[in-house]
């Protein structure tokens, strides 16, 4: 044994000594490089092969619409195939939808005029394979995953078809879509459509589908590229599953002209290290990165490497249900003050992400007048200084009367979560003397298991948007929704959300009233927002329009062309 | 013969059940459901999907309705991958790891076996202490580690070798040697041992006194008789490496089902659970069944029906 280990720390040495040595080398590699493309990206002339050569870490789960419950899946989908609406840049467009539709005076009746567009086979898109796709995804026996969508959008009797209980549970034919002729589609909502009306429609779940091959296909529909057909800008060239899969320009696309790149070769590599040495020998044009690698790649292709937005927040949910401690005001705003969010972001995360006080991430929903949701408090409501932490905390002691208190912080799995399960740990315990923190990890079954029968005290959290709407994020917060797993239950909260719910007939009242509710549960503090995910990425310079767009496909390919290199 | 090697197919399939009953008992005590949004669905909602699954049924109907869609060939659905069928996943997948497993093996399997023979032979000698010292480093460096450099020296600085995918021999380089510096390393040493104590055995010394050249000495004699522990360790070893190449494949970008065994568990996708378990245990009841085998074939003295 003793001889072995001697040998392993001698093979320890050596491993360190060449690890040294590869250091050194690649800074130099990495440098000379640099100039070499500066060159490439003078040049504004489009190259002969439009190809983008992509690394993922994401395969494709599967691209039965009904089944899809991830981003890569519905992204993919936004590629190959089109709705009424399209989100490109931020923006909505109207996508197989002929311009504005005409609208009811109650605003509850939308008809829309279709474009003459294609499927790849040749055949016509109409108004009745609307009809089918929506009801498809309604229908019980599809066991849809994402299509209580319909019941946020208020398509008219969409809950009742989903509510088991229902007396028209599954009566799909009672949904409020209707094709008057093949060309014309008209859209019943139960209430004035919301805000996010038109944005909804660019998902997948409510793209028209053509029954023919849904049939054909069966259980195997959207599991091949083969079982898949396209109507939007791309079509799935090729899928192996665990391996790679690629788009190509459909030229069979209504607005195909508008496409520059002809092929995106998305290959799948789990680890990040392969991938970003597939990017530094030019095998791939763009790769996400994390962790170490930003600082890597940001001193070795400094101009290559790109930052955003994502629509991702963070938080810790306060588990004031079963902990009396935490019903306490004065505690949970202690809490809230102790963590330094700032160097959460800026040292820990360092990939673009912010410091947030808030539960509405920026950036990612407008007014009704073009202004952002987080115009008038761009930071987030103040989260106050060690200081105040300790003043709170003072005085939830003598509130509560107790000078010390255990709490656990549940958390999922993973090694970026390890991280930052002990930045905040050490900062509780080091901001409020008394409060000790035990972090508690546990597989993402078990983490859910435990967070929905209230066994937490603290749990770290974060949540994706729906839909194109504050709501999103804030609903979920009301007194007996499920996902509310704090047991904050404010009555004032819940009638704001009530009262946002019943004007959509007035948007600009809607979100000021969600503006007051965000400020309500903001003086509550039911859960510790802690920061907004960012994303950072390296392009090669010949690469122009790729975007990663905070709502709407993962990746949008739509706007991508390669220059001369 | 034929009689032993019935009563052994019999144990085998009971061994598998019995694996498969325990897995399948142990899986479904796991917390959690496979569906990825459940906790974005009404608890109605998520009760209706479970009921189209089966998923509601107590645990016993379950298994027996597993083994009898099993004994048809139907493995289920993966719910990490849209209900694909268990079965043409581990189609598409299970060979790609075989290939990378076998490979590696035999490889390593001959590479380690002639250095163990000439480390044996020439024991105390600077040949002993060298083939000694690489299957120590062997050892030592774990599999991952080695990828990751011969990666970084062949794949990026010297862009000699391909630095990740699967698509042709030249891509085979790197992930084999990868995983098949540890089976040198390992049978190397038993063999050097093997060697070392044969060659010190009676009857060699009797071989050499009668003037058979010492060719046949080597190869006849000492290493026949020195291949049967290193038989023994090959066989766990195979489908450890067979199945057990997660991150090598990982690092490589290799389509293989490693990554699975880890990853069904994780999204509680319980016919993918079951699919890989089968595949691992078949795979390791049936090489121990072949070691036994080879065991008769190397040493007559093994009698396999011995004891009767």
């Amino acid at each position: 044994m003793k001889r072995k280990a001697k040998w392993s720390f001698l093979a320890t040495i050596l491993l360190a000594f060449a690890l040294v040595l590869s250091a050194c080398s690649s800074g130099k590699s990495g440098s000379s490089k640099d100039s070499g493309s500066k060159d490439a990206g003078s040049s504004n002339e489009l190259a002969d092969k439009q190809v983008l050569n992509v690394a993922s870490n994401n395969d494709i789960p599967t691209l039965d619409y009904t089944q899809t419950t991830d981003t890569t899946s519905n992204g993919i989908l936004e590629q190959v195939q089109a709705g009424l609406t399209r989100m490109h840049n931020d923006k909505v467009q109207f996508d197989l939808a002929k311009g504005e539709p005409k609208v009811s005076d109650d605003k509850k009746v939308y008809t829309f005029t279709l474009r003459d567009a294609k499927w790849s086979d040749g055949k016509p898109v109409t108004a009745q394979q609307f009809v089918y796709g929506w009801q498809h995804e309604n229908d019980p026996k599809s066991k849809p995953l994402y299509n209580f969508l319909f019941a946020s959008t208020f398509i008219k009797n969409a809950a009742k078809i989903q509510d088991p209980k229902s007396d028209m549970y599954g009566k799909v034919d009672q949904l409020g879509i209707k094709a008057i002729d093949d060309k014309t589609l008209q859209i019943t909502l139960e209430k004035p459509a919301p805000q996010f009306f038109l944005s909804m429609l660019s998902q997948p779940e409510f793209f028209p589908q053509r029954q023919d091959i849904i049939e054909k296909y069966g259980d195997k529909y959207g599991s091949s590229a083969d079982s898949i057909i396209s109507d939007g800008p791309f079509k799935l060239a090729s899928w192996k599953q665990g391996s790679s899969y690629s788009l190509e320009k459909n030229d069979s696309y209504w607005n195909a002209d508008s496409i520059k790149v002809e092929q995106v070769n998305v290959n799948i590599v789990k680890e990040l290290s392969t991938r970003v040495n597939l990017y530094d020998t030019g095998k791939t044009d763009t790769v996400v990165l994390s962790g170490d690698f930003i600082a890597q790649e940001k001193a070795k292709n400094p101009d290559e490497v790109k930052k955003g937005l994502t629509s991702g927040t963070e938080f810790l949910y306060i588990n004031q249900k079963t902990n009396k401690y935490l019903k306490n005001l004065n505690l949970r705003k202690a809490i809230n003050a102790a963590i330094n969010r700032k160097d959460f972001t800026d040292v820990l995360l360092k990939d673009g992400s912010i410091p947030s006080n808030f539960v509405v991430p920026k950036d990612f929903v407008q007014s009704p007048d073009g202004k952002d949701f987080r115009s008038d408090n761009p930071d987030g409501y103040p989260a106050g200084s060690e200081s105040d932490a300790k003043k709170f905390w003072d005085q939830a002691k003598k509130e509560l009367g107790v000078s010390s208190i255990n709490l656990t912080l549940l958390t999922p799995d993973g090694d970026s979560y390890k991280k930052w399960d002990e930045y905040i740990a050490n900062q509780i315990s080091k901001n409020l003397k008394g409060v000790k923190v035990t972090i508690n990890q546990q597989p993402w079954g078990n983490y859910l298991k435990l967070n929905q029968s209230f066994k937490f005290d603290l749990a770290f959290s974060g949540w994706f948007p729906d839909y194109r709407d504050p709501m999103t994020y804030l609903d979920m917060w009301t007194s007996n929704n499920p996902q509310n797993t704090t047991g904050w239950s404010d009555k004032k909260f819940d009638s704001l959300i009530a009262q946002a719910n019943d004007q959509t007939d007035d948007n600009a009242k809607r979100w000021q009233t969600m503006l007051d509710a965000e400020k309500e549960m903001m003086s509550q503090y039911p859960i510790v927002p802690l920061f907004q995910q960012g994303q950072t990425w390296v392009e090669k310079k010949y690469v122009k329009g790729l975007d990663y767009p905070l709502y709407g496909p993962q990746i949008d390919y739509t706007g991508v062309s390669i220059l001369k290199h | 013969m034929a009689r032993y090697i019935a009563k052994r197919i019999v144990y085998m399939i009971i061994t598998f059940l019995v694996v498969i009953t325990f897995t399948f008992l142990t899986m479904k005590l796991m917390p959690g459901t496979p569906f990825k949004n459940q906790n974005r669905i009404s608890p109605e909602q998520l009760a209706q999907l479970k009921h189209y699954y089966g998923l509601d049924q107590p645990v016993p109907i379950q298994y027996l309705h597993y083994i009898g869609n099993a004994l048809h060939g139907d493995l289920g659905g993966s719910f990490q991958f849209g209900m694909r069928p268990v079965t043409t996943i581990l189609a598409e997948k299970a060979p790609v790891s075989f290939d990378l497993g076998f490979e590696a093996v035999i490889i390593g399997a001959i590479f380690g076996i002639l250095l163990g023979v000439i480390a044996g032979l020439r024991r105390g000698t600077i040949l002993d202490y060298g083939t000694m010292f690489i299957s120590v480093l062997g050892i030592s460096i774990p599999s991952f580690v080695l990828a990751v450099f011969m990666q970084y020296f062949f794949g990026v600085k010297w862009q000699l070798l391909p630095l990740a995918y699967w698509k042709g021999p030249e891509y085979h380089i790197m992930p084999v040697i990868a995983l098949a510096v540890g089976v040198v390393a390992n049978v190397a040493r038993f063999m050097r041992t093997e060697m070392v104590e044969v060659v010190n055995q009676d009857y060699i010394t009797t071989a050499r006194a009668k003037g058979i050249s010492s060719f046949n000495v080597i190869f006849k004699h000492s290493v026949r008789n020195a291949l049967i522990p290193v038989i023994t360790i090959l066989g766990p070893l195979t489908a450890a490496i067979v199945t057990g190449s997660l991150v090598i494949e990982n690092i490589f970008a290799i389509p293989g089902i490693g990554s699975q065994f880890v990853d069904s568990i994780v999204t509680n996708d319980y016919p993918m659970i079951m699919g890989t378990t089968e595949l691992y245990s078949a795979l390791l009841i049936i090489m121990i069944f072949i070691v036994d085998i080879l065991y008769g074939v190397i040493d007559p003295r093994i009698r396999l029906a011995g004891g009767e």
